[in-house]
């Protein structure tokens, strides 16, 4: 059985305030994009990963698909041993979702494959565990996403019409380095209401916090997204804590515009 | 291989410094004679035809249907829930 992912791109994010637990409330729209993985699995003697396309490091007993199996193993389902082939299209580190995509993806292949019988509601709670984000690729569709970015609220926002431009350069964005250099603050205007507007009034209005602390020390990062705004992108933004950038176009981008940013992983499509 | 790599004149090796252009914005490049098409296009075709000719467009329109499936699949995944 074989199937697709989908990745995400943070449109607008807020951070909104630090917990007692250390955690950060935030508010952000996950927003799907047409780049994908591919997940192959079939029943086999013992479990085996093999991944192809972009490297992932790592042990792949850490790769968020075979926690997924054990997780179900763990929980009581029948998963027989199984050989994984996972063709990795979306670059990790980007903030694009690509390892909790192929985690949800692959409870889904399973729910179907096995006849688990999970609903997409149960799948999203088995799936929080595993990261904030995963349970928004259980449905793949917009959302408003507040809480430590793992509670759902579902938006009719559509860019379908759009082209994307996505480059990612080799810098990398821990985590921990894009909270360090942020403080928590309330939006003058929520990004719901931030959101409903049209797309070429967002550029000064719809906002991802983590720009402010990791730009700093990643020029490449906003050099990117300058120069997609200079190539006359609607909105450019980093997605996440990067350290992917992605911009909105009305016209799919001319082959200069692509070689321009050629030192990196580029992708374009239309959305 | 998901995403396809149509600018046949990146030669880079390395998979996370490539250019991937899906095929539905391959076609509009296409249409509009880009010349992000040339290359082995163009060094496969000797009939003067240009951009869409030749083995290279064969090659193309091969794979625009195998992976247009894959595409719409997940355009029509992401677009279920009313957008």
């Amino acid at each position: 059985m074989k199937t697709t992912t989908c990745a995400k791109v943070n449109l607008g994010l807020h951070v909104t305030e630090r917990r007692p637990d250390g955690y950060h409330n935030l508010e952000t729209v996950f927003y799907p994009i047409p780049i994908c993985d591919t997940l192959e699995i079939s029943t086999d003697s013992e479990d085996h990963l093999s991944v192809e396309g972009i490297p992932v490091a790592g042990d792949p007993n850490d790769n968020l698909v075979m926690k997924v199996v054990y997780l179900l193993r763990n929980k009581g389902f029948a998963v027989p041993p199984l050989s994984i082939r996972l063709q990795k299209n979306i670059p990790s580190g980007a903030g694009l979702g690509g390892g909790s995509s192929d985690a949800a993806a692959m409870m889904k292949m399973l729910n179907t494959e096995f006849h688990l019988g999970l609903s997409e509601t149960e799948m999203e709670e088995l799936l929080t565990p595993l990261g904030a984000d995963c349970p928004f690729f259980v449905r793949c569709s917009p959302v408003l996403a507040t809480g430590i970015g793992n509670i759902f609220s579902p938006l009719s926002l559509s860019l379908k019409g759009k082209h994307l431009l996505l480059v990612k350069p080799d810098d990398f964005v821990s985590t921990r380095e894009a909270y360090q250099g942020i403080t928590p603050r309330q939006p003058e205007t929520p990004l719901a209401e931030v959101i409903s507007r049209p797309v070429e009034e967002w550029q000064h209005i719809l906002v991802n916090d983590f720009e402010r602390s990791v730009f700093p020390q990643h020029p490449t990062i906003a050099a990117i997204k300058q120069r997609m705004i200079d190539f006359g992108a609607q909105y450019a933004a980093m997605s996440g804590s990067g350290s992917s950038v992605f911009g909105l176009y009305s016209t799919p981008p001319s082959p200069d515009m692509l070689r321009a940013f050629a030192p990196h992983f580029v992708f374009t499509a239309p959305m | 291989m998901t995403n396809l790599n149509f600018d046949l004149n990146d030669t880079t090796t390395d998979m996370k410094k490539k250019t991937y252009i899906a095929p539905q914005t391959a076609t509009a490049l296409m249409d509009n004679d880009s010349d992000i098409l040339t290359g082995s296009i163009h060094d496969t075709n000797a009939d003067g035809l240009g951009v869409g000719s030749g083995t290279g467009e064969n090659d193309i329109i091969e794979a625009n249907a195998k992976e247009q499936a894959i595409w719409d699949e997940v355009w029509n995944r992401s677009h279920q829930y009313g957008n």
